[in-house]
């Protein structure tokens, strides 16, 4: 939609107070199995939201047809529901501000104007490596441009687009019926590369061939950067999470100035980062920017957005998720944790017994305010024996407190790995950790 | 219609051996609540056509939202599927689809209130009446949420299938938060994450009765803050129907779809332990075990007159007498078996491919009853609600948690326990069931977001179960 129209529609509304969220995506995607693409899709979607406020009073909706005549009826729709609301006392008004992010590489056209053919060249490629080494490869290439656009009544109009390229492989097969993961995301599709990934996953496939059992127990771990990454995921969600800060449904509430975590570990929300999928503005069209949250084991900030923030006497962060998640609350979505000074060679010598995790499977949070969740070790678990690695393991189920583990940390990896989310991408290092608790293994009985 | 055939056509005539079109309408309304307050309340509305093509053995799809000035650019996707699907094409041979006898037909939802006839003020008024119900001294979070969507869905076919289904879909939930200043507690009605969910009209919501169960839930959320640890060790566990709906779903229903099997999810939620050489050999589960994949339900969530292949909707058995009989089937999968597909195909949507999906993946009723099961046992705990959930990805490994459990000593419910758990491995687990409630006790349990796919795709699914009790269960596992 043009800039003018959207203006137009917004001050013709009904309402006193209006928003306009619009996300614009186009999705191809390759999902390959035994190195056979089984599913090739391209999905061209729409999404706008109108959220109004009309004596306080809140009211929403929804369309993906952006015509101007069905972006009226969505704002219509939206005054009717918030003619049912109570009003809210709190409600701040919308936010604006004069304020524009810097211009951030979160764009590549080439991303954008992927062709089908250079994904199946890239599959071609993942079955080549395979072929060669007696594996298959399953995993997914997909490339996504979106456009955005937020606007309100209080004159705040910001539009910006993003695009990734993303691969994952994993290869299965050899005589043991090993597994091996590797991945990577990228605005631009051009700086992934193919290869490494697929021999990365190779490589971990051939050496687990033969996986032996490991009793549950307490084990010092090498948690790798895609594991650590999902930790940091579902430290977003429960615990930074602003909403459950001020809810006192987190962790962190209450504990600003406090030592949380181990001094090794600072975790920065940063927006800005290049490697990161950068992302302007958040869903209210505020600009982002970087914020500390832990520092040297310290928790340092709490995230806000225009409404928490506001009554909280605060300034908002940039952490407003679009209208549709707005009710989970702001979050941090570009979570990096501070590389350490070793590498992974040290890191294990630094382990004498203990076990080596690729990454984690199905993680499902049984205390949030605990920060305690489960779930399972996948492609790649190793048992480390005196700083090197000596077999591949049998998946193992853990049961965890997050904070606990993050206080145990005694390496920090110098290189960073990261995990796409919706609209950003935790980075963080490997990390050793003195103890981790593990609860079962995933074993044919 | 007359546009879609004509984009069949197109790509026909483009190169495909095969297409399918869907054109889908979908209208929305949610209400969630907070404290009393309603936080959210959106209408919503879209609408978008996603065409399948079959070139040579491989698909290509694509989709598009539609808004009344871009009709025309429609006609593009036949080109672009097209397109994708030889571009995935690398010289692998070429395969047969399942046969599907051509249906022309028409199916809408049996409801007795049109969800959308009913005021947003009486639904809020009921969300508000529930909060009331639930506030306490203890209490200092309440949610309540109604949700209703209609979808009228096209599906056409280059073979002559013209199927117009309407699917209405509702459902609702509350739950409230305690805390004593130490820790916090959760329960929820009818179900957790949002309630239950059917293909009915407003009564089924009506019927929940959220106000008069309100109370129930403020007392047991406070009740759990003082209640004891769950115990840790190795005793009989017992599963009300809304958990045991969820170990159906993860550790029978997710295991069982046939493209899991043979590799295409692998990258993403895992592979299945139940590779082919299984099919009519396994035991799954006890004597006591039958577990069934009913489409053909009248009102249960899961429930379609045709999947989006069209291909009928069907019921199969899954597991008779706890032997492993079938698996969820497609037209490109069920030929691997030499089988035709029993129609579990769906897409969630316009925009996205069909893939194998759940129907109402049902644990038959027994006929022992929750008191017999409970009488039953000397050392146990009887646990129910969905709280976390976690399971490997060739779905072996489990751990549950549950809002609330109560211990049994001596055949007697003795306590409520806080913070349950229970873990285990999917065959040892069925085979360990010596007993399951009758059909007094056995009721559907609608799922709207069960997750599969990339993009993902949240499907709504249903699952029917009583009580059913098992031997020898790791419970109280957590740190």
């Amino acid at each position: 939609m043009k800039k003018e129209e959207l203006r137009k529609l917004v001050a013709e509304s009904p309402a006193e107070h209006t928003e306009i969220f619009c996300q614009q995506t186009n999705l191809k995607l390759s999902r390959f199995a035994e190195s056979i693409i089984h599913q090739n899709i391209s999905q061209e979607t729409a999404n706008l939201t109108v959220v109004v406020h009309d004596q306080k009073r809140k009211g929403s909706a929804n369309t993906t047809d952006l015509s101007p005549s069905s972006v009226r009826q969505a704002i219509e729709r939206a005054h009717k529901a918030a003619s049912y609301q109570k009003p809210d006392p709190d409600f701040p008004g919308l936010p604006f501000t004069e304020e524009i992010a810097p211009e951030l590489p979160s764009y590549s056209q080439k991303t954008a104007n992927c062709s089908p053919e250079k994904r199946a060249e890239g599959i071609a490629e993942i079955r080549r490596i395979g072929e060669r080494e007696g594996f298959k490869g399953f995993g997914t290439f997909s490339t996504q441009a979106n456009k955005y656009i937020s606007i309100n009544s209080s004159g705040n109009y910001r539009e910006w687009m993003t695009s990734q390229a993303f691969l994952k492989v994993l290869y299965m097969g050899g005589p043991g019926g090993g597994e091996g993961f590797a991945q990577d995301v990228q605005v631009n599709v051009d700086d992934l590369n193919v290869s490494e990934v697929a021999e990365k996953a190779a490589k971990k496939c051939a050496a687990t061939q033969e996986r032996e059992t490991l009793q549950p127990g307490e084990y010092t771990v090498i948690l790798e950067p895609l594991a650590v990454c999902e930790l940091l995921g579902y430290l977003s969600f429960i615990g930074f999470n602003g909403l459950a800060c001020n809810e006192g449904r987190s962790f962190f509430t209450g504990k600003i100035g406090e030592q949380v975590m181990a001094e090794k570990i600072s975790i920065i929300d940063d927006p800005y980062d290049e490697n990161g999928l950068p992302f302007p503005y958040d869903g209210e069209g505020m600009p982002k920017r970087p914020i500390p949250l832990v520092e040297e084991g310290i928790y340092k900030n709490y995230v806000y957005d225009h409404y928490l923030a506001q009554k909280e006497d605060r300034k908002s962060t940039g952490h407003a998720l679009p209208p549709v998640f707005r009710t989970y609350g702001p979050m941090p979505t570009h979570l990096k944790m501070r590389p350490g000074k070793e590498t992974n060679d040290q890191l294990l010598q630094k382990v004498e017994k203990g076990v080596l995790v690729t990454r984690f499977h199905y993680v499902g949070v049984i205390h949030p305010q605990k920060t305690i969740i489960t779930g399972l070790t996948r492609d790649g678990t190793f048992w480390i024996k005196n700083g090197k690695v000596d077999h591949a393991l049998k998946n193992l189920r853990f049961t965890q407190n997050i904070i606990e583990a993050l206080k145990k940390v005694v390496g920090v990896g110098d290189s960073l790995g990261k995990m796409p989310f919706q609209m950003g991408a935790p980075q963080s290092p490997a990390l050793v950790i003195d103890g981790f608790n593990f609860t079962g293994v995933s074993e044919m009985e | 219609m007359e546009r879609w055939k004509r984009l069949i056509k197109k790509a026909l005539e483009a190169g495909a051996d095969y297409a399918d079109l869907r054109y889908i309408e979908n209208e929305n309304q949610g209400i969630r609540c907070k404290n009393g307050k309603i936080e959210d309340l959106n209408l919503g509305e879209d609408r978008g056509v996603g065409l399948r093509v079959w070139v040579n053995g491989s698909w290509g799809f694509a989709s598009m939202s539609l808004a009344e000035e871009n009709l025309d650019k429609a006609d593009q996707l036949s080109g672009e599927a097209v397109a994708l699907a030889r571009a995935a094409n690398k010289g692998q041979p070429p395969r047969e689809l399942a046969p599907v006898e051509p249906a022309q037909t028409e199916f809408t939802s049996e409801i007795e209130e049109d969800p959308f006839d009913i005021s947003l003020d009486e639904k809020i008024e009921l969300l508000q009446k529930a909060h009331q119900g639930m506030k306490g001294e203890k209490i200092f979070l309440t949610t309540g949420n109604i949700n209703c969507q209609k979808e009228k869905k096209l599906f056409i076919s280059s073979e002559g299938s013209e199927i117009e289904q309407t699917f209405y879909r509702t459902g609702a939930g509350i739950s409230a938060m305690s805390t004593d200043g130490k820790d916090r507690q959760i329960r929820s009605y009818p179900s957790a994450f949002g309630g239950n969910y059917a293909q009915k009209g407003f009564e089924f919501i009506r019927e929940m009765d959220l106000e008069g169960e309100a109370e129930r839930v403020r007392r047991e959320a406070e009740g759990l803050l003082t209640a004891e640890q769950c115990p840790k060790g190795e005793m009989t566990l017992i599963l009300g129907g809304c958990q045991l709906g969820l170990q159906v779903h993860e550790s029978v229903g997710h295991p069982i779809e046939l493209d899991r099997v043979l590799g295409t999810e692998a990258a993403f939620a895992g592979t299945s332990f139940l590779t082919p050489d299984n099919l009519k050999e396994l035991v799954y589960g006890s004597e006591l075990v039958n577990i069934y994949a009913d489409a053909t339900m009248p009102g249960a969530l899961g429930s379609f007159a045709y999947d989006d292949e069209g291909v009928p909707g069907q019921r199969v058995p899954i597991v008779q007498n706890g032997r492993f009989e079938n698996y969820l089937t497609s037209r490109e999968t069920a030929p691997v078996l030499k089988q035709k597909s029993n129609g579990t195909m769906r897409a969630i949507g316009w925009s996205n491919f069909p893939i194998i999906r759940m129907t109402n993946i049902n644990l038959e009723p027994g006929n022992s009853s929750l008191e017999e099961l409970i009488q039953g046992t000397e050392k146990g705990i009887l646990l129910d609600m969905i709280k976390s959930w976690s399971i490997d990805d060739k779905r072996i490994n489990f751990q549950f948690g549950t809002e609330i459990g109560w211990l049994i000593e001596d055949g007697k419910i003795r306590g409520m326990l806080r913070n349950p758990t229970y873990t285990g491995s999917t065959l040892p687990f069925w085979r360990s069931c010596d007993g399951i409630a009758g059909s007094s006790e056995w009721k559907m349990w609608g799922v709207p977001n069960c997750g599969k796919g990339e993009p993902m795709q949240a499907a709504p699914v249903g699952h029917g179960a009583s009580y059913a009790r098992f031997r020898n269960i790791k419970v109280g596992v957590s740190r």
